[in-house]
C-alpha cells in the first residue's frame, strides 16, 4: 500500500482519483488543490506517488511539480494533461514526470499508471 | 398625430390615390407568383418567397372591391404589421410624397361603407385626395371596404 | 474473414489517401523539386495499391501501380517533375476518384489509356529493365518500417562493440492512446539509458510534431539482455505489445523488413481504422437514425404550434404558460440534434483547391486560392446543398473577375490573381465569402444590361444605386458573360445560385468595386428546420406530405372506388381504408374528367390508414419547414411551407387536419 497526494482543482477530479486510488488499495494521503499547495502537502507528507494536474491556479502543475523534484528529486510524479496540452506534457516528462494520463480519464489508464510506478 | 412632415408611399387601388407611411414600408416589388392557401380568408392572395422568407400576401383589390387586373405595374408593397412583413398587392407605386401635418384632415367620422378604423386622414396636395390607410386596423374585420362608395363620398363632401 | 465487411472500411481510408494524393500533388507543383512531397505521394499511393489488392480491386492496384512506378521515378530523380507529368497524374487520381466512388465496373477503356500513358512516360525517358514488376520488391518504404542507407549501416556497425547486439524493437500501442508520440518519446528517453538508438521510425527527434498512429519502431544498439530492456519498458503505459528482436545481420535488415511488411500492410491499415472508430468520447451514428431523431423532432415542433394556436384562440392562459416552458425544451431538443448534425464545410472546401487550379488551367490565367475556416461547421443537409452554387461564383470568378495575367500587369497588379474563400461563424449564422481581386463589377453595363433584357425599366434603372444594380445579376434571366464561355456559361444562371441559397433558408450578396474585385457574400442558418418530405402535384400545385407517415403508393381505377355510409372507401390488402381527395381538403376543383388511373398515396396516423388521391407524384426530397403567417386565422390544413430549389414555394399538408374524422 502506498501513500498517494491527489493535486487537482477540480473536487470532482480530486474524488474520482481518490475513489480510483482506494480501489486499487492504496492510501489517499492528502489532496492539494493548486501549485503552491501541492509542494506544502508534499513536503508535509513524503507521499509514495503524486498526481499532478496540469492547470491549477496560483502555481501551475509543471512549476510545483519542479519544487518537488527540487526537494525530493526521486519524487513519483504523474501528470494529468487534457488533450490539447501535448506539449505541456512533453515539459512535464522533461521535468522529470514518470508517467501522464489523459482527461477525461479512464479508471483502466489511471489502474495501469499506478501498477507501473508503484509496482 | 404628430406635427412633423410625414413621407408616403403613395398607390394606386382602382383609381384612387392611397398613401401609407413610408416608415412602415420595407420594399416594393414587381408581382410574384403566388402560392394559393386553401381554405384562407377571401383577401389572402396567397404566400411568397422573398429571399428566403415566406411573406404572406394580402390582395388590397379584393379588399377594396376593386377589379383585379395585372398589369405591368401591379406591385406588392412589403409592410410591416403588428411585427410582421407582409405584402399588399396594389395596382401600382407612384410616388413619395411629403405631407405637412396641416394638409391631412381628419376622416369623416364615418362614410359610408367604409369604417373609420381603417383611415387615419385625407391627405390633401394640391387638388390631388390621398386616402391615409391604417395598416394595423386593416385585418381586424373580415368585411370588405367598399372602396367606390367611399371615395365618392370623399370626393361630394369635398365639394360640399 | 469475410472481406466485404471491409468495404466500408476501406472506403473511408481510400478517402482518405486520395486527399492526401490531392492535395500533395497541388503542393508538387508549386515546388517541382520538393522529393518529400513525391514520397508522400508515393507512400498513398503504395498503400492504396496494398488495400485495393487486398480488397480485390484490381483496376485500382492496377493503376496506383502504374502511378507508383512514376513515381518511382520522380524519388529518385531519374526523372524531373513536368507540367506534363503532374496533368497525367491529376488525370490518373481523377481515374482513381471514379474507380474508387462508384466502383471497378465505373470505366473500363480510358483506364487503359492512361495506365498505359503512365507506362509509357515509365519506360519512355529512361531504359527501364523491362522489370516494371521489380519496383513493387524493391519498394520497401512504409508507414512502419525501417530502412537504412549503406552509411547508416556502416555506422551502426561501428558502433557495435564487445558483448553488445542490435534490436529492434516493435510497439504496439493501445488504441485508445491520446498522445500517441509521446510515449514513443518515453520509450525513446528509456532506451537511451540501456544503449544507442540507431534509428526510429517515425524519428523520435520530431515527435512534437509528429503523430504516432498505433505502432512504432525503434533499432537500437545495447549490450544489455532482452529481458531486462522489456522490463524496464513494461513500465511505460499505454503499450498493447512490445516484440523485441534480435538483428543478426544489419545487412538483412532491409530485405527482411521489405517482406515483413508487405504482410502487414494490411493489418496496419486496419488497425489505424479500427483506432479511428474507438475515438474515446465520440460514436458514431448512421445519417439516417440521426434524420429519423431529427424527423421526429420537427414532427414535435409542428405538434408544439398547433397547440399553441388552440391555446391562443381559447386563451386558454394556464395552458400558454406550461406551453411556453414546453416550447423552450423542444427548442433546445431541436437544438442538440441539429449540433449533432453539423460537419466541416472541409467536406466542401476540399475539391476547390483541385478545381481553380484546373480553371486556371484552361483559361491560362494565373489564379492563388486561399482558403479560410474550412474547420466552420454547418448542418450536413446545408453542407450537402451548398456545393454547387459555391462551383458556379468560384467559377465566376475564375472567369468573369481575375483578369489575364497580361491585363492585371497592365492595370498594375501582381499577374496572379487571387481568390479568397473564407468561412466563419457570425451569431446564428454562417458566413462563406468568396473574394477575387479582380476586375470587379462594372454597375453601368449591368444596368444597361438589365434595361435591354427588360430586367427593369427606364425609371427602376434611375433610381438604382450602384449596389442595387450589381445586385441584379441574380435577376432571373440574367447573364453578365458576353460570350458564353465553356467555363461559367453552362445555361446556369446567378439566379439558379441565389434560388438554392434562399432554399436553405441564406441569402447571398455581392460588393464589388470596379478594378479592385469583387466580394459574394452567402448568409446561412447554422440549422434548419428540416423534414424529409415527398412532394406531389395537385392542381398544378406542389405540396409536401411528411414522408415518415407514408406507407406505399398505389395507382388504382376509379371503379375501385366504393362508397360507405357517404365516405369514399378503398379495398387494400383486405381492409377498407377511408379514401380522401385532396383536391377536395385544398378547396380545389374536381377533376374535368376523371383520369383512367388515379395514384393514392397510403399513409398511416397511429393504427389508422388513410389513401390520399393526389393528381400526381414527384418525389422525396429535404424540406425546409417554414412557418406561414397566420394573418386571418384560416390556413387550415396546412401545416408551413417551404421553398424549392427552384424558388417556387410549396405547402406543407397537415396530415392530421386532412384525416379529422374520416
Amino acid at each position: 500500500m502506498a501513500k498517494i497526494l491527489i493535486v487537482d482543482d477540480a473536487q470532482f477530479m480530486r474524488t474520482m482519483l481518490s475513489k480510483l486510488i482506494e480501489e486499487e488499495g492504496h492510501e489517499v494521503a492528502g489532496e492539494a488543490v493548486n501549485g503552491i499547495d501541492a509542494v506544502q502537502k508534499y513536503k508535509e507528507l513524503s507521499p509514495d506517488m503524486v498526481t499532478m494536474d496540469i492547470t491549477m491556479p496560483e502555481m501551475d502543475g509543471i512549476e510545483a511539480m519542479k519544487e518537488i523534484k527540487k526537494v525530493d528529486p526521486g519524487a513519483n510524479i504523474i501528470v494529468c494533461s487534457a488533450m490539447g496540452q501535448k506539449p505541456m506534457v512533453v515539459e512535464a516528462l522533461e521535468a522529470g514526470a514518470k508517467d501522464f494520463i489523459v482527461k477525461p480519464i479512464k479508471p483502466k489508464k489511471v489502474k495501469e499508471a499506478l501498477a507501473n510506478i508503484l509496482g | 398625430m404628430s406635427n412633423e412632415t410625414k413621407q408616403l408611399i403613395v398607390f394606386d387601388l382602382g383609381g384612387e390615390e392611397f398613401g401609407v407611411k413610408i416608415t412602415k414600408v420595407q420594399e416594393i416589388i414587381r408581382m410574384k407568383e403566388l402560392t394559393q392557401l386553401p381554405n384562407a380568408s377571401e383577401f389572402m392572395a396567397g404566400i411568397i418567397n422573398l429571399r428566403g422568407d415566406i411573406i404572406s400576401v394580402i390582395d388590397l383589390r379584393k379588399r377594396f372591391g376593386v377589379e383585379q387586373k395585372e398589369t405591368k405595374k401591379t406591385r406588392i408593397i412589403i409592410v410591416e404589421m403588428d411585427n410582421q412583413d407582409v405584402g399588399l398587392i396594389v395596382d401600382s407605386v407612384s410616388e413619395v410624397l411629403r405631407i405637412e401635418p396641416a394638409d391631412i384632415e381628419d376622416a369623416p367620422e364615418r362614410i359610408a361603407g367604409i369604417k373609420d378604423d381603417y383611415l387615419k386622414g385625407i391627405g390633401k396636395v394640391d387638388d390631388r385626395i390621398i386616402i391615409l390607410l391604417d395598416l394595423d386596423q386593416l385585418l381586424t374585420t373580415e368585411e370588405k371596404i367598399e372602396l367606390e362608395n367611399a371615395s365618392q363620398n370623399v370626393n361630394d363632401e369635398d365639394i360640399a | 474473414m469475410d472481406i466485404e465487411e471491409f468495404q466500408d472500411l476501406y472506403a473511408t481510408e481510400a478517402q482518405e489517401h486520395l486527399e492526401i494524393l490531392n492535395n500533395s500533388l497541388l503542393q508538387l507543383e508549386d515546388n517541382p523539386h520538393d522529393l518529400g512531397l513525391v514520397k508522400e505521394l508515393f507512400r498513398a499511393a503504395h498503400t492504396l495499391k496494398g488495400m485495393a489488392g487486398t480488397m480485390g480491386f484490381e483496376k485500382v492496384s492496377n493503376l496506383t501501380h502504374a502511378m507508383e512506378n512514376i513515381l518511382d521515378k520522380l524519388r529518385n530523380e531519374e526523372m524531373a517533375v513536368s507540367t506534363e507529368i503532374v496533368n497525367l497524374l491529376f488525370k490518373s487520381l481523377d481515374t482513381l476518384e471514379i474507380l474508387i466512388n462508384d466502383g471497378e465496373e465505373a470505366l473500363s477503356f480510358e483506364l487503359e489509356d492512361i495506365i498505359s500513358e503512365l507506362k509509357g512516360y515509365a519506360s519512355g525517358e529512361i531504359e527501364v529493365s523491362n522489370d516494371s514488376n521489380n519496383i513493387d520488391e524493391a519498394t520497401t518504404i512504409h508507414n512502419f518500417s525501417i530502412e537504412l542507407s549503406d552509411g547508416e549501416i556502416k555506422s551502426a556497425k561501428n558502433k557495435l562493440t564487445e558483448g553488445s547486439v542490435v534490436f529492434l524493437l516493435r510497439v504496439i500501442l493501445e488504441d485508445d492512446c491520446v498522445f500517441g508520440a509521446l510515449r514513443a518519446k518515453m520509450v525513446g528517453d528509456e532506451l537511451e539509458s540501456y544503449g544507442e538508438i540507431v534509428k526510429a521510425n517515425p524519428a523520435l527527434q520530431d515527435i512534437e510534431g509528429a503523430e504516432v498512429d498505433s505502432e512504432f519502431q525503434v533499432l537500437f544498439i545495447s549490450n544489455f539482455e532482452d529481458k531486462e530492456i522489456l522490463d524496464a519498458l513494461d513500465r511505460i503505459s499505454e503499450l498493447k505489445e512490445l516484440d523485441l528482436e534480435v538483428i543478426d545481420d544489419l545487412n538483412e535488415l532491409k530485405k527482411a523488413e521489405s517482406k515483413k511488411n508487405k504482410n502487414s500492410s494490411k493489418k496496419t491499415s486496419a488497425k489505424s481504422l479500427s483506432k479511428r472508430l474507438k475515438s474515446s468520447s465520440t460514436i458514431r451514428v448512421d445519417v439516417e437514425r440521426l434524420d429519423d431523431l431529427m424527423n421526429l423532432v420537427a414532427e414535435l415542433v409542428i405538434k408544439r404550434t398547433q397547440v399553441e394556436s388552440i391555446g391562443e384562440s381559447y386563451q386558454l392562459d394556464e395552458l400558454n404558460k406550461k406551453l411556453k416552458s414546453l416550447g423552450k425544451v423542444t427548442s433546445e431538443l431541436q437544438n442538440s440534434v441539429m449540433n449533432m448534425r453539423m460537419v466541416p464545410i472541409n467536406l466542401v472546401f476540399n475539391r476547390f483547391p483541385r478545381m481553380v487550379r484546373d480553371l486556371a488551367q484552361e483559361m491560362e490565367k494565373e489564379i492563388n486560392l486561399e482558403i479560410e475556416g474550412e474547420d466552420t461547421e454547418l448542418d450536413r443537409t446545408i453542407i450537402d446543398e451548398i456545393g454547387d452554387p459555391l462551383v458556379h461564383i468560384l467559377r465566376n470568378a475564375a472567369d468573369h473577375g481575375i483578369e489575364s495575367p497580361e491585363e492585371r500587369k497592365k492595370a498594375g497588379k501582381d499577374p496572379a490573381g487571387t481568390v479568397k474563400m473564407s468561412a466563419f461563424h457570425e451569431g446564428n449564422n454562417v458566413i462563406i465569402q468568396i473574394q477575387d481581386d479582380g476586375k470587379g463589377i462594372d454597375a453601368e453595363f449591368i444596368k444597361q444590361k438589365a434595361l435591354s433584357k427588360g430586367v427593369i425599366s427606364q425609371e427602376e434603372a434611375e433610381m438604382l444605386s450602384d449596389q442595387e444594380t450589381i445586385n441584379l445579376i441574380f435577376a432571373s434571366g440574367f447573364s453578365t458573360s458576353e460570350e458564353v464561355s465553356d467555363v461559367s456559361g453552362r445555361g446556369v444562371g446567378m439566379d439558379v445560385v441565389k434560388n438554392k441559397i434562399e432554399s436553405l433558408s441564406g441569402s447571398v450578396d455581392i460588393y464589388s468595386k470596379v478594378g479592385e474585385g469583387s466580394t459574394f457574400t452567402i448568409k446561412l442558418p447554422l440549422t434548419l428546420a428540416i423534414i424529409q418530405g415527398f412532394l406531389i402535384n395537385i392542381a398544378d400545385q406542389k405540396y409536401v406530405l411528411p414522408l415518415e407517415t407514408i406507407q406505399e403508393i398505389v395507382k388504382i381505377s376509379p371503379d375501385d372506388i366504393k362508397t360507405i355510409r357517404q365516405q369514399e372507401v378503398i379495398q387494400r390488402r383486405g381492409s377498407v381504408i377511408p379514401l380522401i381527395s385532396l383536391r377536395k381538403e385544398l378547396n380545389k376543383p374536381e377533376y374535368e374528367e376523371i383520369p383512367e388511373e388515379l395514384s393514392i398515396v397510403i399513409i398511416k396516423i397511429g393504427e389508422e390508414s388513410y389513401g390520399l388521391s393526389v393528381d400526381s407524384i414527384i418525389g422525396q426530397q429535404e424540406v425546409v419547414i417554414k412557418r406561414i403567417n397566420d394573418l386571418s386565422d384560416g390556413v387550415e390544413k396546412i401545416a408551413g411551407a417551404t421553398i424549392l430549389g427552384d424558388g417556387s414555394v410549396a405547402l406543407i399538408i397537415d396530415i392530421e387536419e386532412v384525416t379529422l374524422g374520416k
